[in-house]
C-alpha cells in the first residue's frame, strides 16, 4: 500500500518537473488553427527526448488528456454541422416558396394560401402580388424585399451555408484524425512499456540465474 | 482498440508502427464515422424521396381539382398540373442527392476493404477493424 503512495507521489512530482507541454506532444496546427497530434516514430526517443525521461504514465496521460479535448471538440463540430444540416433546408424551403411567388406574379395569377395562424389552425388567404417579401431575419427583425432581392439575398446565404458546412465537415474529418493518432499514440506507449517491464523481468531471471 | 481480450504472448505481432500505417488507420477510421453519417442521411432521403413519389402517384390519379401544396410553411393551391412539376421538380432533386450518397457509400466501403486487407496485412490479431 505505501508503495503505492510512494509511486503516486513520485508521478506527481515528474508531472510536475517533466518538460514535457502541449508542443511537445502536437505537430503543428491544420489553417482552421486545430492542433495536430504529433507522431511518434520511435517511442524511447521519444521519451529520452524530456527531462527528466518520461515514464509511460506521464506520456499516456499526456495524450489522454489531449484525446479527450479532441473528443470534446469532435462534438462540438458534429453539433455545428448539424445546425447547418438543418439551417440549409430552411433556407431551400425558402427559396422556393420565393420562386413560386415570383412565377405567379410573373404569370399574372393570384396565389390561395391556407397559412398557419397558430399552432392548429390554418387559415385561407389570398395573396396579391405585391412585388415584396417579409423575410424573419432573426434576433427579431423582419425586412421587406423584393421578390428579386429576397432571391439575391438568399441564394447568397445559402452559398455561403453550404461552404460553411463543407468547411466544418473537413476540420471534422481533420480532428478525427487526430483522436485517432492521440488513441494509437496511447496503445502504443502501453504496449511499448509492457515489453520494457518484460525485458527488464527477464534481464533480473537471468542475472539471478548466474 | 478499447476493448477487446488481451492477446496472448504469441498472438502479438511486433510490428513498428510506421507514420504511412497511422495515416491508413486514421483514414479507416475517418471513413468509418463518415460510413454512419452518410447512411444515416441517405435513410432521411430515401423517407422524404417515398413521400414524394407517393405524393406523385396522388396527383396522377387526382381529379382534376386543384391541390393543396406545402411550400414553406404555408399550403398553397395549386393547380395539378403546377403541383406536379413541384413534385416532381423535388424528386429529381431529393434523387440526385441518394444517388450521390449511394456512391459515396459505396466508395467508402471498397476504400475500407483495400485498407483492412493492408492493415490485417501488416498487424494481423493486434490491430480489430470489425464493428462491434
Amino acid at each position: 500500500m505505501s508503495s503505492m503512495v510512494e509511486k503516486q507521489q513520485e508521478l506527481e512530482g515528474e508531472g510536475k518537473d517533466t518538460s514535457l507541454n502541449l508542443s511537445s506532444i502536437t505537430d503543428g496546427a491544420n489553417k482552421s488553427g486545430i492542433p495536430k497530434v504529433k507522431f511518434i516514430a520511435d517511442i524511447d526517443d521519444f521519451a529520452a527526448s524530456f527531462k527528466p525521461v518520461a515514464s509511460s504514465e506521464v506520456l499516456i496521460g499526456a495524450f489522454s488528456e489531449l484525446f479527450s479535448k479532441f473528443k470534446a471538440y469532435e462534438t462540438n463540430l458534429s453539433n455545428k454541422r448539424l445546425t447547418y444540416q438543418q439551417k440549409l433546408p430552411e433556407i431551400e424551403k425558402t427559396l422556393s416558396l420565393v420562386n413560386h411567388l415570383k412565377t405567379k406574379r410573373d404569370e399574372g395569377e393570384t396565389i390561395t394560401t391556407q397559412y398557419n395562424l397558430c399552432d392548429t389552425v390554418y387559415a385561407k388567404a389570398q395573396l396579391d402580388s405585391s412585388g415584396t417579401v417579409n423575410l424573419w431575419l432573426g434576433a427579431n427583425v423582419m425586412l421587406e424585399y423584393t421578390y428579386e432581392e429576397a432571391l439575391a439575398y438568399l441564394t447568397e446565404k445559402e452559398v455561403a451555408a453550404k461552404e460553411e458546412y463543407i468547411q466544418v465537415t473537413e476540420d471534422l474529418a481533420f480532428t478525427r484524425n487526430q483522436s485517432i493518432t492521440a488513441e494509437v499514440n496511447m496503445s502504443r506507449i502501453y504496449n511499448w512499456d509492457v515489453k520494457n517491464r518484460r525485458d527488464a523481468k527477464a534481464m533480473e531471471t537471468a542475472l539471478a540465474g548466474k | 482498440m478499447s476493448s477487446g481480450a488481451m492477446l496472448t504472448k504469441d498472438q502479438e505481432v511486433d510490428v513498428e508502427v510506421s507514420p504511412h500505417d497511422q495515416e491508413s488507420i486514421n483514414e479507416f477510421g475517418r471513413l468509418n464515422a463518415r460510413l454512419h453519417e452518410a447512411r444515416g442521411e441517405n435513410d432521411s432521403y430515401k423517407t422524404r424521396l417515398e413521400k414524394l413519389d407517393d405524393a406523385c402517384t396522388e396527383l396522377m390519379m387526382g381529379s382534376g381539382e386543384n391541390v393543396w401544396v406545402l411550400l414553406g410553411d404555408a399550403f398553397i393551391s395549386c393547380s395539378e398540373d403546377d403541383a406536379t412539376a413541384l413534385c416532381e421538380g423535388q424528386v429529381e432533386k431529393v434523387q440526385e442527392t441518394v444517388d450521390k450518397l449511394e456512391e459515396e457509400v459505396k466508395g467508402i466501403e471498397d476504400r475500407q476493404k483495400e485498407l483492412k486487407t493492408e492493415l490485417y496485412g501488416r498487424f494481423g490479431s493486434s490491430i480489430n477493424l470489425e464493428e462491434a
